[in-house]
C-alpha cells in the first residue's frame, strides 16, 4: 500500500470538526427558526383546506399569514438548500427544488444576484451602506434589509415580503412593497439592454464571487458588455472574447440561444470546453424547441465524451437524435451514443442501440462503423 | 463504565423529539459532514439541513435504535448533493477552491495537516459519488457493506467508486 495512504489512515482521527457548545447552539437556533416557519406554513395550508366550511377562519389566517403562505408553504414542501451565505448573516436559500441563483457581483457596497429559475428565499441583514439587488427576468428587486421571496416562472415574477421593504422595478413601473405585501409582474426574457446613443460603454470590471473585491457590474450593465465579447468572437478573435467573458464570469451573455452557442464555441475553441457545458445545457433546457437545440446536444455530447464522462455523453447524443430523428446529425449522434455507452461500460445498452440503428439505417453511412463497434460483444 | 442503553420507549421519544434528536446526534452528524465536506460553513449548513429533513420524517421512524444510521444516510445524501454543486461552481469560477485550513483538528502535527489538506484538494477533482465512498471507507473507517448502505448503492458499485477515487489520488499523490 502506498506510503501516503498509510499515513492518511494513521492520521484520519484528526479529521474532525472543531465542535463547541456555541457552534451547536447557533445551529440549533437557526434550525428552530426554520422549523417555526415551516410550522406556520403547515397551519396555513390546513386552514386553506377548511376555507369553504369555515370562511371566518380562512379570513383570519389570510390576514395573519398571507405574507407568509407563499413563502412558507414552499419551505415546508421542499428542503431548503443554501444558495448564498454572507459573513454578516445574510442568507439565500432555495424555496423550491428548481431554484438556481447566479452571483453577478459581491462586494462590501453591493450584492447583485440573478435568479435564473425557480424560487429563492432571502434573509438580508440590514446594511444601509450596501445595496442588495436581485434580478429575475426583467424585474429588479432592491432591498436594504429584509426577508422576502422571489419566484420566477416562464412569464411572471412574484415578490413576497415577510419583513422590511423592497423596491421592485420592471421596464414600465416601480413600486415598493412592505410587510405582508406581494406583487406579481409579467416579465420578459432576460435581454441585454443596449447603451443609449452617446452613452459611453461601461468599463469592464471583474465579477469574482468573493466578498471584498471592488464592485462590479450592475445587472443592467450586462447590455453594454455584450457587444464587446460578441464582436470579438464574430471577428474570430476568440481569445479576446474568452477574456471578456471570463472576466465577467460569463454573466454578460444573456439568454438568447445564438449568444449561448457562440459563447460555448468561444469556451471550446480557447481550450475551456467544460465551461461550455452549462451554456449548452441552458440552450437545451430553456430553448429545447429551437432549431439549433440538436446541435447544442450534439456538441455537449462531444465535450462530455472528450472529458471522459461517457455516460453523460451518451445521454446528450441520445437527446440530439431525439430532438431531430431525421436531422443531419442523427446518424452521427446515434453512432456516438453507442460508442459512449460502450466506453461507459454499458455493453447491453450499446448493443440495443446498435440494433435499433441498423434497423432504422441498414445502409446508413455509419452502419459499418456501428457493426464494428458491437461486433466483439456478439 | 458505559451507561445502559436507553429503554425502547425512551428511544422512541427521543427519536421523535426534535430538540433531543439534535442534542444527542448533532456532533455525530457534524463529524460525518466534516469528513465529507471539509469546510466549516458547509458543515453547519448541512447539519441544519439534515435535522430539518429528519424532523419532517421523524414520524416514519420504525426502529428508533436505527436513528444514527438513518441520520448518517441523510447526511451522506445531502453532502453529496452539496459536493456536486460545489464542483459546478468551481468549474465556472463562482467559488474559490477551499483551502481546508480547518480540516484537521488542533492535535494534528503540521505534516499530518499538510497531507490531509493535499488529499482533500485532490478529492475536489474526484466525482462526488466516488469521493463520498472513498472518504467513508478510508477516513470514516466504514466497512464496505456500510459504505454501500450509506451511499444507497450496491457493494460492487461502492467498490468501483472507491477504486476510482483511489486511482485519482494515487496518480496525484503517489510521489508524496
Amino acid at each position: 500500500m502506498s506510503d501516503w495512504f498509510e499515513r492518511v489512515v494513521e492520521s484520519r482521527g484528526h479529521v474532525a470538526p472543531r465542535w463547541s457548545r456555541e457552534r451547536e447552539e447557533q445551529i440549533q437556533a437557526r434550525l428552530q427558526s426554520a422549523r417555526q416557519s415551516a410550522g406556520r406554513a403547515r397551519l396555513a395550508a390546513g386552514a386553506s383546506l377548511c376555507a369553504i366550511a369555515v370562511a371566518a377562519c380562512l379570513l383570519f389566517w389570510q390576514n395573519r399569514a398571507d405574507s407568509h403562505r407563499a413563502v412558507l408553504v414552499e419551505h415546508f414542501a421542499a428542503p431548503q438548500v443554501p444558495l448564498l451565505t454572507l459573513p454578516d448573516g445574510t442568507r439565500v436559500t432555495s424555496a423550491d427544488s428548481s431554484a438556481h441563483l447566479d452571483r453577478v457581483a459581491l462586494s462590501e457596497t453591493a450584492v447583485d444576484l440573478r435568479l435564473v429559475r425557480g424560487s429563492a428565499h432571502f434573509e438580508v441583514t440590514p446594511n444601509p451602506h450596501r445595496a442588495f439587488r436581485v434580478m429575475a427576468g426583467s424585474v429588479r428587486v432592491s432591498v436594504l434589509g429584509t426577508i422576502f421571496e422571489v419566484a420566477l416562472d416562464e412569464h411572471t415574477v412574484r415578490v413576497s415580503v415577510e419583513r422590511g421593504r423592497v423596491r421592485v422595478e420592471s421596464r414600465n413601473q416601480a413600486r415598493e412593497l412592505g410587510v405582508g405585501q406581494s406583487a406579481t409582474i409579467a416579465t420578459e426574457p432576460d435581454r441585454p439592454s443596449a447603451p443609449e446613443p452617446g452613452e459611453p460603454a461601461m468599463p469592464h470590471t471583474s465579477t469574482r464571487a468573493d466578498i471584498g473585491h471592488p464592485s462590479l457590474s450592475r445587472p443592467h450593465d450586462t447590455g453594454a458588455s455584450i457587444p464587446t465579447w460578441r464582436e470579438s468572437a464574430t471577428k474570430g478573435d476568440y481569445q479576446a472574447a474568452y477574456g471578456q467573458l471570463s472576466r465577467a464570469h460569463f454573466q454578460n451573455i444573456g439568454v438568447d440561444p445564438s449568444d449561448l452557442l457562440l459563447a460555448a464555441d468561444v469556451a471550446r475553441v480557447t481550450g475551456h470546453p467544460m465551461e461550455a457545458v452549462p451554456l449548452l445545457r441552458i440552450v437545451l433546457e430553456e430553448h429545447g424547441s429551437d432549431a439549433r437545440a440538436p446541435l447544442a446536444a450534439f456538441t455537449l455530447g462531444r465535450v462530455l465524451y472528450r472529458a471522459g464522462r461517457a455516460a453523460s455523453a451518451a445521454h446528450a447524443f441520445h437527446q440530439a437524435r431525439a430532438l431531430a430523428p431525421r436531422g443531419a446529425l442523427a446518424e452521427d449522434a446515434w453512432a456516438l451514443e453507442i460508442e459512449s455507452l460502450i466506453r461507459a461500460g454499458d455493453g447491453p445498452g450499446a448493443e440495443s442501440r446498435a440494433a435499433e440503428y441498423l434497423r432504422a439505417f441498414p445502409d446508413g453511412h455509419r452502419a459499418q462503423a456501428v457493426r464494428k463497434l458491437v461486433a466483439p460483444a456478439h | 463504565m458505559m451507561a445502559a442503553p436507553p429503554a425502547p420507549a425512551a428511544l422512541r421519544a427521543e427519536a421523535l423529539d426534535p430538540d433531543q434528536l439534535f442534542r444527542r446526534h448533532a456532533p455525530y452528524v457534524a463529524a460525518i459532514a466534516h469528513r465529507l465536506l471539509g469546510r466549516d460553513l458547509d458543515v453547519d449548513d448541512t447539519v441544519q439541513e439534515v435535522f430539518l429533513v429528519a424532523v419532517r420524517s421523524a414520524g416514519t421512524i420504525r426502529d428508533p435504535e436505527a436513528v444514527r444510521g438513518w441520520l448518517a444516510r441523510i447526511t451522506v445524501r445531502l453532502a453529496r448533493r452539496r459536493l456536486r454543486a460545489r464542483r459546478v461552481k468551481q468549474v465556472l469560477g463562482f467559488e474559490s477552491t477551499p483551502g481546508y485550513e480547518t480540516l484537521a483538528d488542533r492535535a494534528a502535527t503540521p505534516e499530518e495537516r499538510t497531507l490531509l489538506m493535499q488529499v482533500y484538494r485532490v478529492l475536489d477533482r474526484v466525482p462526488a459519488g466516488a469521493r463520498v465512498a472513498w472518504v467513508l471507507r478510508t477516513v470514516e473507517g466504514a466497512r464496505l457493506e456500510e459504505v454501500a448502505a450509506l451511499c444507497g448503492c450496491s457493494l460492487a458499485t461502492a467498490k468501483r467508486r472507491i477504486a476510482e477515487a483511489q486511482r485519482i489520488l494515487q496518480e496525484a499523490l503517489g510521489h508524496v
